[in-house]
């Protein structure tokens, strides 16, 4: 599930946003987001979630962990039990909606300090590989390659099984996993400025590479970064919830989305929402953050993507072309 | 009062009459009224407005003009190679026929054999995975029927033809194993390997070394002697042009404005635009102190100015020139040009 | 071509090393082997036999030159669980894996290949943006979600395949669609994006300028150079499989890698967990110099150069 590879290929070419119009591009892009209805369909659906799930809990953490045994594997879309039950109850009669809530705000949550974590790490290696070079980038980039060769669940799955599960340990193991692919951008990027006039003329004045690199580099790698990290939410919800699933992530009483799967796959035949909702708000979020990261390259890039561009319509460059 | 204003004729509209009247033939190209324009997200955005020209079998006829001006799209309407969100309006005749509004099948029978055409870059024009014999015997094989051996010894023929040595030795290269003039060369080789009765040469030595250029630009002139087909020769370089065609037509916003013979126009321009052009090359400047750019940036194509497209950088413009568009009209027999004070900048070149 | 080669087994080999250290380093990431290699529950005594035994109070350096010199005997030590050398356990298991794999994985760039080429010749029309929508939404599907689904759909509810296990051709549908479901969402992109760069390239504008039909244009001139770009990332995605392939061990009990590794996790079989991290990490590594045969053969501008 991993659309950054390609993202990476055209992060090497694309010549970084200007820092001084980055203002006036933001602007732009929320007058394009209103315009479009899908990934402004996508954003809304986003923001939604993240507001309840990250509210919600506050009041609801208790009635979320409740156990009522008559409500056990009770059926959905009946309202007769409460509100609480229109999505059914779980295997322990916990209340299905509640408890999605509550498995969402965890989810996002490890989702949100992975991929920050591994933004930070993995762009401050890369910047540092692709500034310094020499063997000190050779060998930081051979260790990429070696991170990334590796199957990221494996990885994951035995790193897990060497430290055991907890929370901390699944966050930066998922963010180990995702490292490589900030360190090529920060690295690809870092390799183009640093040729440029400016840093030229900055290390002529005799600033320290320090220096350089946090005042003149880095403001101009982040935005880049920043795109690569929405498009890596995605990949980090789906990739937590597998670990879940396999029971090599979080643990309980914890809960997040797949667990929640997890739990319900004994009871496939017999109740099939409690595997079947968990999963689903997982599509619609990894979804929701998939459309709206290949908008932001549509925007960027006109030529990329399907979605959101009309048939009969191109930009000035193309026509010139 | 100049004599030359007495000669001229005051007929208004189409630069046809001329051509007409040069020669009784039926012209193998005839472009009437070509407009393209492009849909984009600000509206249409027009490339060329309205442009109108014959050319004579064998005849040889620069377009001349600035990045944006309209001359590679001319160049590329003529092949039917626009496309949607792109619209050509007007008609191309070439051999009798209007191949506006033709389908891909179509326009096939004319590609190759009857129009045919070199791009920029030669780099970009050859397919990079596959050798550049195989280009070519593919080409034969496909649209003249040639069994493999015989397509092999034309290729080799015609690779000669274009000046590459070891011919039958380079057959299995690929394109990024030639060097630029020699790749161009085999671009030139495909052009007219189906014997073209009109080549479309596109910026072909723009992207090349100078030292380079003047071979390219001597083989094209001598296959276009030796095979009798006629050329357009696209370029923003007029001392370029001056070395491979006759006529030339320069273009400014999507328009001509003025067209003539070539060292007529080289001698003595008659729209300001071209002896601006003329000024800001170094090759043709007189000396330094003549050289100077053109003020202003070519008009940008979403926004048309009223009047004359020229006039917001044009020295002597008018309040005439702000408001009443001009037509192309006949300075002589054998001149056009789109400007209201035509015959005060011609007398000025004297 | 050969500097070409050589260059790319030269860091195969290095990432071969790079594995061979990771796996070393995994044992000694606690502090405590014994942990990892003795049941829960182990008592404190036992540890520091089994410790003392296995060498793992020396000096680091010495362990990783003793480990290094079972890995070059191919020996993982023993499997506790299966009582059987760690390595037979994984290698005995490979095969099915990888046939799982190739299959998934062809049929991925086929469908792939059918639906970018579609995209990308109605680009921007109605069948682009469904083709595009359904890609993303391949790509946002969890897999072991999707695999249980399916197991609810076809196998509970209309009984058409069997619920786990390998057995005859039906056995075959579900978790084949498990590990496509990553791969066709990206490689359709991919091959759209590629289709749509080449197209749109001025070799095929200069081609059509001499008159060469469409279908031409589209099979033999585009489609071999978007080639190039399918190639690498269906190789980087194939490795990508193996995570596939866990979830279908654990989802459909299915022979294979992914069981074997899951199981070993389970049962804390952890010389069954190196020898497996090591078999993939080669497989891996031989896959890519695949790749990059696969690439030199499809680029002239690699092969001759």
């Amino acid at each position: 599930m991993n659309m950054a590879q390609e993202l990476v290929a055209g992060a090497t070419t694309a010549p970084p946003v200007d820092p001084g119009r980055r203002g006036s591009g933001r602007r732009r892009r929320t007058r394009l987001l209103l315009r479009s209805p899908l990934p402004l369909t996508a954003a809304i659906v986003l923001v939604a979630i993240m507001l309840v799930s990250l509210i919600a809990p506050a009041f609801i953490a208790d009635a979320a962990q409740r156990q009522d045994l008559t409500q056990r594997l009770s059926p959905p879309f009946q309202l007769s039990d409460g509100f609480a039950f229109v999505l059914g109850g779980d295997t322990l009669g916990r209340p299905m909606l509640l408890q999605l809530v509550v498995a969402t705000k965890t989810s996002l949550l490890i989702a949100a300090l992975s991929v920050g974590l591994s933004a930070l790490v993995g762009s401050a290696i890369g910047l540092i590989s692709g500034y310094t070079g020499g063997w000190v980038d050779a060998l930081i980039m051979r260790l990429s390659d070696i991170i990334h060769t590796l199957p990221s669940l494996l990885l994951a799955l035995v790193i897990l099984y060497v430290l055991s599960p907890s929370i901390t340990n699944l966050i930066v193991v998922l963010a180990l996993t995702r490292l490589p692919i900030y360190m090529r951008v920060a690295r690809a990027q870092a390799l183009e400025i640093r040729e440029r006039v400016f840093v030229e003329a900055s290390k002529a004045l005799g600033s320290r590479p320090w220096r350089i690199m946090l005042r003149d580099i880095r403001p101009m790698v982040a935005p880049t970064v920043l795109t690569v990290a929405m498009l890596e939410v995605a990949n980090v919800i789906l990739q937590a919830a597998g670990l879940s699933f396999l029971g090599v992530g979080l643990q309980r009483p914890d809960v997040d989305l797949g667990i929640m799967v997890a739990s319900g796959r004994e009871y496939l035949s017999e109740a099939w929402f409690v595997t079947f909702f968990p999963g689903l708000l997982v599509v619609v979020i990894a979804l929701a953050a998939n459309i709206l990261s290949n908008w932001l390259r549509a925007v960027d890039d006109p030529g990329q993507s399907a979605l959101f561009v009309s048939r009969k319509s191109l930009r000035d460059e193309e026509v010139s072309r | 009062m100049s004599p030359l204003r007495d000669r001229s004729q005051p007929a208004p509209g189409s630069d046809r009459v001329v051509d007409a009247a040069a020669s009784g033939t039926a012209p193998l190209l005839a472009v009437r009224d070509l407009a393209v324009d492009f849909a984009t997200d600000r509206g249409r955005v027009s490339a060329v407005r309205g442009v109108s020209f014959t050319l004579q079998a064998g005849q040889s006829l620069a377009i001349l003009g600035e990045s944006g001006s309209g001359k590679s799209v001319t160049g590329k309407a003529l092949l039917g190679l626009i496309d949607p969100p792109g619209r050509v309006r007007g008609a191309i005749e070439f051999e009798g026929e209007n191949i506006v509004g033709w389908d891909e099948a179509r326009l096939n029978t004319v590609r190759g054999p009857g129009v045919s055409m070199v791009f920029q870059d030669s780099f970009d024009s050859l397919n990079p995975v596959y050798s550049v014999g195989s280009q070519v015997t593919e080409l034969l094989r496909v649209r003249q029927g040639l069994d493999r051996r015989v397509a092999r010894e034309r290729a080799v023929a015609l690779m000669r033809q274009v000046g590459i040595p070891a011919a039958e030795e380079r057959l299995k290269d690929y394109p990024h194993q030639f060097s630029g003039g020699m790749r161009q060369r085999m671009c030139i080789a495909l052009a007219i390997a189906l014997r073209p009765r009109l080549l479309i040469a596109d910026e072909p030595t723009t992207a090349l070394d100078v030292t380079v250029q003047a071979g390219i630009l001597r083989l094209v002139r001598q296959l276009q002697r030796e095979t009798r087909m006629a050329l357009i020769f696209v370029t923003h370089d007029l001392a370029v042009a001056r070395l491979v065609a006759s006529e030339v037509a320069v273009m400014y916003a999507g328009r001509i404005v003025e067209r003539g013979g070539i060292d007529d126009i080289y001698r003595r321009p008659a729209h300001p635009y071209t002896r601006a052009l003329l000024a800001s090359q170094p090759d043709t400047a007189r000396s330094w102190s003549d050289l100077r750019p053109i003020a202003g940036s070519p008009p940008d194509k979403a926004g048309i100015v009223p009047g004359c497209a020229f006039h917001p950088r044009c020295p002597i413009a008018t309040d005439r020139c702000t408001t009443e568009e001009p037509d192309l009209r006949a300075l002589s027999a054998d001149r056009l040009s789109r400007c209201h004070h035509a015959e005060e900048v011609l007398d000025a070149a004297h | 071509m050969l500097i070409f080669l050589s260059r790319r087994l030269v860091s195969s080999v290095i990432a071969l090393v790079g594995v061979v250290v990771v796996v070393f380093f995994l044992g000694r990431l606690t502090g405590s082997p014994a942990h990892l290699y003795l049941p829960q529950g182990a008592s404190q005594e036992m540890a520091d036999n089994f410790n003392r035994t296995h060498g793992f109070n020396d000096p680091l350096w010495q362990q990783f030159i003793r480990f290094v010199g079972d890995v070059a005997h191919l020996d993982f030590g023993t499997s506790i669980w299966q009582q059987r050398p760690a390595l037979t356990a994984v290698t005995s298991v490979f095969p099915q894996t990888l046939l799982l794999a190739v299959v998934a994985m062809t049929l991925s760039i086929a469908v792939a290949a059918v639906l970018g080429c579609l995209a990308a010749a109605r680009r921007f029309g109605p069948v682009d943006k469904l083709i595009t929508f359904g890609s993303l939404a391949c790509a946002s599907i969890p897999d072991f979600w999707f695999a249980l689904v399916g197991v609810l759909f076809l196998a509970v509810h209309l009984g058409v395949v069997p619920t786990s296990g390998q057995s005859d051709l039906s056995s075959w549908i579900l978790p084949v669609a498990t590990l496509m479901l990553a791969p066709v969402g990206v490689l359709t992109q991919v091959v759209r994006g590629a289709m749509i760069e080449a197209l749109g390239s001025g070799y095929v504008q200069s081609a059509r300028a001499r008159g060469l039909a469409h279908r031409r244009l589209v099979y033999r001139h585009a489609l071999r150079n978007a080639a190039l770009p399918i190639i690498s990332v269906a190789g980087d995605r194939a490795a990508g499989l193996v995570n596939g392939a866990v979830i279908v061990g654990t989802v459909f009990a299915w022979p294979g890698i992914g069981t074997v590794m899951v199981d070993a996790v389970l049962n804390r079989d952890f010389a069954v967990i190196q020898a497996g991290v090591f078999v993939i990490g080669l497989g891996i590594v031989l896959l890519n110099v695949l790749v990059d045969l696969t690439y030199a053969v499809a680029d002239p501008r690699v092969r001759v150069s």
